[in-house]
């Protein structure tokens, strides 16, 4: 028995060993959306752990049996995500989390910005984190940021000549008859930026915003999303989210770039809209006057009805926009200036000061 | 390298393994410099400069030291062993003791109204505290006729350098291993006996360290409440525990399978009833490394109670500066050095007569601070922690605190469960295919756990 013990897992090491070269080099990793270390990838001895524990085989057998582990152990914060009920996934961001330094520098941006440019109608969205609306689907107690003093902060600190919209009442509303976010996701859903849109872009009342959202003519483009933090857990409870799109009107003029059904087969189906984020996309739209967004990933699902009100639409994605903004914003004839960021997203993204770079 | 990565686990150990059964008698010591030497290389590149000059210094004296008594020169002896002594000490001074003195002397400097000096800023090398104690040990010991001297230099490195201990201890002083340098054999009991004691030192390390070090992390990220400072507290009390015992487990389970019986480092420490007693199963190689060569030597306990007394104080600074170039950890030496004679001179007969359960307490209590004291490099930290645990400026309770009591609470108390002596009791009376299920269990989770944490800090390398 000693003998046995000893060679079976001498034998198992070894059989490990072998088998992270034997399965063949792994470049890209789909369920994390990201490239993986390669033998090519060593630089120093310090890189071999990291490759090694990439390449293994059954990754993500693998990780989903720690997840699994820590879950039977009544853990319902893994990898920084919370296991709420009812399938739900929450990023992790606590009040120690928010990266308030950041939020009030880039709320101080905006107000650069739009003293800068005078246009019109400047409009900043904070999306609600959504353990700001889905608190009830929390695990118990769990820590989370406190929302209404980063709004009543983002109220006082913002222009006059700048509106800030908060959707908390709105969702509220709405979460009691669909879907606001994902499962397993961090995005919403694409109802709620439909809501989103009647309110803020349509002036329309919560009550009027929720009930055309629930009424909207929409069709579900897939049904077997796992969103990123599933893919951070990657607890296998058989729970899907569904994508929905609008019912394309035929005048649409640029269905090819507001959607990619190629993404649809991949992993990343969030980017069905739009393919993802670009550091700037012009799309021209079916209605009047320009519009400036300054977006994170969550306007994207929100563009084809913008697409529809606007003649013109700038898109910037900050982190990867490099261009001039000054000689865009005298050349663009921005009626409307619309800065849209999920809460926590925009507490962390260092790249508004690209906003009032000359 | 750390005994608990991919790394290790799949190239490094089998491999080393595998040749070293293959390799024919003399050449096994060799192979296992050689390994030794790659294993130190892999984390420290240019520190392995550092170990190699140990290894010929220590030699050289240990050679010298030998020349000098066939000739019969005590002075001859004597000054050797002190060269050898400032150059090992001088050694760990430089490497890891220079910026905390440079700090002392800029200090004193400001008093009067000098400017300070700058850091240095040497990164520490790995392991010197336990190599240098190695090296030390053989020295001290030829010189006093305990161990004959070695003459092969490359099976002397390859006691200095043995990759199993080489980080993280225990401390083998070279008269544990003296004749097993030369002559060992490996039975299947020992290979199946070392396999499972390095199993469940990984498991140690892996499920339960590594765990309560995330613990700790997530709650130290949080608002302090009562509950929330004392159970970040026990956390880091089993972590430490769990970290540092999960190591040596793993280097006895190698050391065996390579024909090498190495002492024991840990004895369930937490189930003392005293802090006396809590010391004698604590890092019990390094206790007794400080009792062998600096309290008996200063005279230990024959010179009289004052000098008793300032012979452990020596032993008690030199214990925490040893755990690290660090105010905090002076301060958790001298705070065991406090304890330590209020129990031989005072508590000893005022306690004798509490119940059992009292004196675990008491014990408990006292260690638990002392990590309190030991976890917070800076005076800041510790107030915040301390006075957090004892409700000076923090609530009770709140949101979090239910949170994590909700996380943690029931795993603390199967870890601190796991920390006593029974579940070793009832394991060792499994019959043995349930333990082989166990331990397959245990490193299949292991794996799944290395490959999910990036989290895989170690905390002994500052030592």
């Amino acid at each position: 028995m000693k003998k046995l013990y000893f060679g079976l897992f001498l034998g198992l090491m070894v059989l490990g060993g072998i088998s992270i070269f034997a399965t063949g080099q792994k470049t890209f990793s789909e369920n994390e959306n990201r490239y993986l270390k390669t033998v090519s990838s060593i630089s120093s001895t310090s890189d071999v752990e990291s490759v090694l524990a990439d390449q293994f085989p059954l990754r993500d057998q693998w990780l989903s049996l720690a997840s699994s582990m820590r879950y039977a152990c009544l853990s319902r914060e893994i990898n920084d995500t919370y296991i709420g009920t009812d399938g739900y996934l929450f990023d992790k961001c606590s009040e120690g989390d928010f990266n308030l330094r950041q939020y009030k520098n880039n709320l101080a941006f905006i107000n650069k910005f739009a003293d800068a440019y005078s246009v019109n109608d400047f409009d900043v969205v904070l999306v609600p984190s959504p353990y700001t609306i889905l608190s009830d689907y929390l695990p118990g107690n769990a820590p989370v940021y406190d929302a209404d003093a980063k709004y009543q902060l983002a109220q006082q600190t913002l222009n006059d000549s700048v509106v800030l919209q908060d959707l908390r009442s709105t969702f509220q509303l709405l979460t009691n008859s669909t879907q606001v976010y994902y499962r397993t996701d961090h995005h919403w859903t694409t109802r709620a930026a439909y809501a989103a849109f009647r309110k803020i872009i349509d002036g329309r009342s919560d009550a009027k915003a929720v009930e055309d959202a629930i009424n909207a003519d929409m069709t579900t483009v897939t049904d077997r999303f796992h969103g990123t933090l599933y893919s951070r857990v990657l607890l296998r409870n058989g729970i899907y989210d569904a994508i929905e799109a609008p019912v394309v009107s035929s005048g649409q003029s640029d269905s090819d770039i507001l959607y990619d059904n190629a993404k649809l087969d991949t992993k990343d189906k969030y980017a069905y809209f739009l393919g993802g984020n670009i550091g700037r996309l012009d799309i021209d739209g079916t209605g009047d006057g320009n519009l400036l967004l300054v977006k994170d990933s969550f306007a994207n699902c929100m563009v084809p009805y913008l697409a529809q009100k606007y003649k013109h639409i700038t898109i910037l994605d900050l982190r990867y926009f490099n261009e001039n903004i000054a000689q865009l914003m005298n050349e663009g004839h921005f009626d409307r200036v619309m800065v849209l960021y999920e809460m926590s997203n925009f507490a962390d993204d260092a790249n508004l000061f690209k906003l009032s770079r000359k | 390298m750390v005994f608990s990565s991919i790394t290790f686990l799949f190239f490094f150990l089998p491999l080393t393994l595998i040749v070293y059964y293959i390799c024919p008698g003399a050449l096994k010591n060799i192979w296992l410099l050689l390994a030794s030497l790659v294993f130190y290389a892999f984390g420290e590149p240019l520190y392995i400069l550092l170990l190699l000059g140990s290894i010929c210094i220590n030699y050289a004296s240990g050679v010298l030291i030998e020349h000098m008594r066939q000739k019969s020169s005590a002075a001859g002896m004597k000054l050797v062993l002190i060269i050898s002594l400032i150059l090992n000490l001088g050694a760990l001074a430089v490497f890891k003791y220079l910026d905390l003195g440079i700090a002392l002397a800029s200090s004193i400097a400001q008093l009067f109204g000098q400017t300070g000096f700058m850091a240095v800023g040497l990164a520490l090398p790995i392991g010197i505290s336990f190599f240098t104690f190695q090296g030390l040990s053989y020295v001290i010991d030829v010189y006093r006729g305990k161990v004959g001297v070695q003459r092969n230099p490359l099976y002397f490195g390859m006691y200095i350098a043995l990759f199993p201990q080489l980080i993280a201890g225990p401390i083998v002083r070279y008269s544990d291993v003296e004749t097993e340098i030369n002559h060992r054999t490996i039975t299947a009991d020992m290979l199946g006996d070392g396999m499972e004691r390095f199993i469940l030192g990984l498991c140690k390390k892996i499920l339960i360290a590594n765990i309560c070090g995330e613990m700790v992390a997530s709650i130290q990220a949080n608002s302090s409440t009562v509950c929330l400072a004392w159970l970040s507290a026990i956390a880091y009390m089993l972590q430490i525990y769990f970290d540092f015992s999960g190591y040596s487990d793993m280097a006895i389970g190698i050391g065996l399978m390579m024909g090498f019986h190495f002492p024991e480092n840990f004895l369930h420490p937490y189930e003392a009833t005293s802090i006396t007693e809590f010391w004698n199963r604590w890092h019990v190689t390094l206790s007794s490394f400080f009792k062998e060569y600096v309290y008996i030597p200063l005279g230990g306990n024959r010179k009289g109670v004052a000098r008793q007394v300032f012979n452990l104080f020596i032993v008690w600074v030199l214990t925490g500066l040893w755990h690290g170039a660090g105010a905090n950890f002076i301060a958790w030496g001298i705070y065991y050095f406090i304890f330590l004679v209020l129990e031989k001179f005072v508590l000893k007969r005022f306690c004798a007569n509490w119940p059992r359960i009292l004196k675990h307490l008491y014990t408990l209590f006292v260690v638990l601070i002392g990590w309190v004291l030991f976890s917070n490099t800076t005076w800041d930290g510790l107030v915040a922690q301390l006075s957090a645990m004892f409700g000076i400026g923090a609530s009770l309770f709140n949101g979090a605190s239910a949170f994590y009591g909700m996380e943690y609470a029931l795993l603390l108390v199967v870890f601190a469960f796991f920390a006593t002596s029974y579940p070793k009791k009832w394991y060792q009376k499994l019959p043995s295919p349930i333990r082989l299920f166990l331990g397959l269990l245990g490193f299949g989770l292991s794996v799944a756990l290395l490959i999910n944490g990036s989290y895989n800090p170690f905390l002994y390398f500052r030592f």
